[in-house]
């Protein structure tokens, strides 16, 4: 590697594209192009970095001097998110919200970032990539200046976003330093294995997983993500529950993956790490559904959602940190569950979009009574998508939680597994409240709904998906 | 070597534990900003520590990405507190309670 420079462009070919438009919408503003014309290049550009993500064929080996590992399937995953957030975006400064189609930019490059936080193969690449994408983020929080609950919301994120982001620093410290003290690279991902015996490496690999666990809304970082889920505007909510979440999921997973414990023959240290996630992965489900229980705000009980789902999802993470074996199923089950999750959570928030006031964080369970008299639309994408983050049959929710029960099988985590079902069953009580409100007549809600022409296919569209997804398995299995 | 390793490593686990402490216990969201900002200077005297005992760039170089991403967080930061400022006339996090139900 020592004298030789390279830049493999192509495989940076996404991340390009996103951070080269994002510049291109910036600049528009100086040419006076008006607010329409900058969104429609936004989407544009975003179908564009899309199509190279598919299309630009890029070599799997790392690049960028073992840097950054090779594409994987959570940038088009992150980019339908980016879409999604962007086709809201539209209704909601259609309906009063501050306008401005740097939010665009904005987001494309945390999209970018988060793109390459996942694909980062040294940690000093994932650092800075995560705090890139942490700072979009606060602005995007923060997009709504005139409102105090955006503004609250933004603090909130800012301040513990920046403890976490320096807690994972000073892991990082550690890391370096013990790399150091034996010669090896050991921030580099391919090295973990070998740095396991020394126990500053331990103490940093700790701080690390640690703070991204205030990423993924996980206990015991999870207080955050209601306030900040409930003043962010709404798009933005829906981003940081989906988007965010899933890259805090699949690094906690890659750096899991990374740490061979058996070949190091520390079985020990391996039994207490497996506890330690599993006991996280377990607390975090039930303080998630213990939390939605008592909620009556629609974005809150989203957010608690959240938090519930990211413990089902390090289920997935205790599971492959137990047997590495399995570790060739966790990318399918991850993104199966991932794009349940995404698909419902997404539909909601559209609805929820639809429906709130001027204020975002105004959104209260009652204002959906009467709903199904007023518009059958959104009472069915209510109904799929909440029965799927319920885990009812046949939605893709479901069978996302039984792959995963199935994983968990596998590993021999049976209390978890009784966990995350008691966890399941308990939500299906806060799912169905939300639900029962929109067949309550008895007195209608006189909020408005908004009008804007693309929400409503959107969440046709995207209920369809809840169904299909679901459906798919079951014809691929010839149930 | 290694004694002056520790000299440095030690007042950098100091800075990081009082802004860790700061930020958790302080009212005044410019106090808890600033103790954040102590927090990385704290991760930055360590890795300048550990680059200059083993004598290796990385750190160095490292210390430099940490202060471009930490003046790119106040800039940020303290815009956002501003405004919340100015529509709240307040900066302590005890007033801090829109949201909720």
């Amino acid at each position: 590697m020592e004298g030789t420079i390279s830049f493999e462009w192509a495989a940076v070919s996404t991340e390009a594209v996103l951070a080269v438009s994002a510049a291109a919408i910036l600049l528009m503003s100086a040419f006076g192009f008006g607010r329409r014309a900058k969104s429609l290049f936004a989407m544009f550009a975003l179908v564009a970095a899309l199509a190279v993500q598919i299309f630009v064929p890029t070599a799997a080996a790392p690049s960028f001097g073992g840097m950054l590992g090779g594409k994987s399937i959570f940038g088009v995953f992150v980019l339908a998110c980016a879409m999604l957030t962007s086709l809201m975006a539209f209704g909601y400064f259609a309906k009063g919200g501050r306008r401005g189609a740097e939010f665009f930019a904005v987001l494309m490059v945390c999209t970018a970032s988060l793109m390459l936080f996942v694909r980062a193969e040294n940690l000093l690449l994932s650092f800075v990539a995560l705090e890139c994408a942490t700072l979009c983020l606060y602005v995007m929080a923060a997009w709504s200046v005139s409102k105090p609950s955006s503004m609250e919301g933004a603090v909130k994120y800012l301040v513990i976003s920046g403890v976490s982001g320096a807690m994972f620093l000073m892991g990082l410290a550690f890391v370096y330093g013990a790399g150091l003290s034996c010669g090896r690279d050991l921030l580099s991902f391919a090295n973990f294995s070998s740095g396991l015996v020394r126990p500053m490496f331990v103490i940093g690999i700790v701080f690390v997983l640690g703070a991204s666990l205030f990423k993924l809304a996980a206990f015991p970082f999870q207080f955050w993500s209601p306030d900040v889920y409930q003043g962010a505007p709404t798009p933005v909510s829906a981003f940081f529950a989906v988007a965010s979440k899933a890259a805090g999921v699949v690094f906690l997973g890659k750096v899991c993956m990374s740490l061979d414990f058996a070949s190091m023959g520390l079985s020990a240290l391996h039994d207490k790490a497996v506890l330690a996630v599993s006991i996280v992965a377990g607390a975090t489900i039930i303080v998630g559904n213990l939390g939605g229980i008592t909620q009556v705000n629609a974005k809150r009980l989203l957010a608690f959602s959240g938090i519930s789902n990211a413990g089902y999802l390090l289920v997935l993470v205790a599971v492959v940190l137990k047997f590495s074996s399995l570790g060739g199923m966790f990318d399918p089950v991850l993104y199966y569950y991932l794009a349940a999750y995404m698909f419902a959570n997404y539909a909601l928030f559209f609805a929820v979009n639809s429906f709130e006031g001027i204020d975002d964080y105004d959104q209260s369970l009652a204002d959906y009574r009467g709903l199904s008299v007023r518009s059958p639309v959104m009472t069915g994408t209510l109904v799929v998508n909440l029965a799927s983050l319920a885990g009812i049959p046949p939605t893709a929710g479901f069978f996302g939680k039984v792959l995963i029960l199935i994983m968990a099988w596998n590993a021999q985590l049976y209390w978890l597994m009784g966990i995350m079902i008691a966890g399941s069953v308990a939500s299906i009580y806060y799912y169905f409240a939300w639900m029962r409100s929109a067949f309550d007549s008895t007195e209608g809600g006189e909020r408005r709904l908004g009008e804007n022409r693309v929400l409503y296919p959107t969440m046709a569209a995207l209920s369809v998906a809840t169904f299909v997804l679901g459906v798919a398995v079951l014809c691929m299995y010839g149930i | 070597m290694e004694q002056t390793l520790h000299q440095f490593l030690f007042p950098a686990l100091m800075l990081f534990v009082t802004g860790l402490l700061g930020a958790m216990f302080k009212r005044n969201l410019i106090t808890i900003f600033m103790s954040v900002e102590l927090m990385l200077c704290g991760a930055m005297l360590a890795f300048a520590a550990f680059a200059s005992a083993y004598d290796d760039l990385g750190g160095a170089v490292f210390a430099f990405f940490i202060l471009t991403i930490a003046a790119a967080e106040v800039a940020v930061g303290l815009a956002i507190i501003t405004r919340l400022f100015k529509l709240e006339n307040t900066v302590s996090t005890k007033d801090l309670n829109t949201l909720g139900d």
